[in-house]
């Protein structure tokens, strides 16, 4: 891994080992003052770029070459919340 | 000694007397519903943090210390960009489509509400985080996601003494909510309103009941759940209990306005459609002139989120302030053809079990209403 960059309070760092590995991951979310919130699905490769947030630690990985998205979803990348990125290449000894 | 099935490990480990969470979005039901034996959580997406901590104060001093909690949307995903980029993205035949309509219908300008503001981003992460504070610091019973995975704080949470429920969509939400240790997963099938999953309840509920098999997490049956038969089946289903939403829109606590209530009574199954028209995703609501207009001949596909809530929050907060009942809308699910009058909490609760009751006394031949 790379030195971190703290960005008001979000803590972002490069992981090498982990650019390039194919995942799947469920998304969605809801904006600020919205009651309304998606739920939405994604393939592609881990960009290996990844943010910490606050105490406990929020982990995000950025997913790109997004092979699989929502039809509406214009987006080249997606930072996605490590609970429900799911490897589908071998991952290294410890896991993501 | 007999045993009451409606008396389940929830009711045990929660201290509840019926096995009937409600979800609501106003406070007057979470209370009425935990008053009545059951579990109220309270949706605080879209409040901002002193208003969280004043409805948990306003429920506290009506429930005591029975069980409630808090649901949160956590994000689950975010895409990053400043606003100005994005409001460029958005098209000028979108912008003069939605103009005509507000032009054409007589839709106000609303008053700005700028603490509401949608944010983008990490400054979504920021946003739950505070919300997600002031729940640690109410010390509030129970933390429910409504969205993502809640598995970052439920070390934090059980130091506390907190309880953490995760509701999931999908089979392998539930293995990964399990493997952190979640204490309930809510199983939400395709027909619950708003933001549902893909696959139906029946068939979800089983495979995550199989899944916490042998572990402390219990299992909650959610979407489409209207009637005390479905509370048995849930519960025939190895289920340790149900988690309801759109039967206490049209309660008497409920804040939802009175046309609303009477336009959900009406409503048929079908009439909660799934419609893009408002978040840009796919949200299961009641059907409106609003998500009509996005239908007809010549509209344009709504934007992706965030770019459709940015080109119509304003018209629908007219909509909203202007009181355009044929325009307004709600989230709401399938069950919705369940709800056939305006009643108290309740007695929605005590309905749901007395109808229950009777399915198990048949089950055991037991003559019903004699």
């Amino acid at each position: 891994m790379t030195h971190a960059d703290v960005d008001d309070g979000l803590v972002r760092y490069f992981d090498a080992e982990l650019a390039g590995l194919r995942v799947q991951a469920d998304g969605g979310n809801a904006a600020i003052g919205s009651r309304l919130a998606s739920r939405e699905m994604f393939e592609g490769r881990l960009t290996g770029r990844r943010i910490d947030e606050g105490n406990p630690p929020w982990q995000w990985l950025e997913v790109g070459e997004l092979t699989l998205h929502p039809d509406e979803f214009t987006d080249a990348s997606v930072w996605c919340e490590l609970s429900y990125i799911y490897p589908l290449e071998p991952v290294r000894a410890g896991g993501i | 000694m007999e045993s009451n099935p409606l008396h389940t490990r929830l009711c045990e480990e929660y201290r509840c007397e019926v096995p009937v969470v409600a979800f609501a979005h106003t406070k007057d039901v979470i209370a009425a519903v935990t008053n009545a034996g059951g579990i109220g959580i309270l949706g605080a997406a879209g409040a901002t943090p002193d208003e969280l901590r004043s409805s948990i104060k306003w429920i506290r001093e009506r429930v005591g210390n029975r069980p409630f909690g808090v649901d949160l949307l956590v994000p689950a995903s975010f895409v990053e960009g400043n606003r100005e980029d994005l409001e460029a993205m958005i098209p000028a035949g979108h912008r003069d489509f939605v103009s005509k309509l507000q032009a054409d219908n007589g839709i106000p300008d609303p008053t700005p509400d700028n603490a509401r503001r949608g944010g983008l981003g990490p400054e979504l992460l920021r946003h739950s985080r505070a919300l997600l504070e002031v729940l640690f610091e109410e010390k509030v019973s129970i933390f429910a996601s409504g969205l993502g995975s809640p598995a970052f704080v439920v070390e934090r949470a059980h130091e506390q003494g907190m309880k953490v429920w995760g509701l999931v969509g999908l089979p392998r939400q539930a293995r990964r909510q399990v493997e952190a240790g979640i204490d309930l997963i809510v199983a939400q099938g395709y027909d619950s309103g708003g933001h549902s999953g893909t696959i139906g309840t029946f068939t979800l509920v089983p495979e995550v009941i199989n899944m916490a098999e042998g572990t402390h997490t219990l299992v909650l049956a959610g979407g489409g759940i209207s009637n005390g038969r479905q509370l048995a089946a849930a519960i025939a289903m190895g289920a340790d209990g149900i988690w309801t939403g759109t039967i206490w829109l049209a309660t008497h606590e409920s804040e939802t306005p009175m046309f609303l209530k009477q336009r959900l009574i009406e409503s048929q199954a079908e009439d909660a459609i799934q419609s893009r028209a408002t978040s840009g995703k796919p949200i299961r609501q009641l059907r409106s002139k609003w998500s009509d207009a996005w239908k007809q001949a010549g509209a344009p596909d709504p934007l992706p989120m965030p770019l459709q809530p940015m080109l119509v929050s304003n018209v629908l907060a007219g909509i909203n302030q202007g009181k355009m009942e044929d325009w307004m809308t709600t989230p709401a699910g399938q069950s919705v053809v369940g709800i056939h009058s305006i009643r108290p909490a309740a007695e929605v609760v005590f309905s749901l079990v007395g109808e229950a009751q009777d399915q198990f006394d048949r089950m055991a031949g037991v003559p019903v209403g004699v």
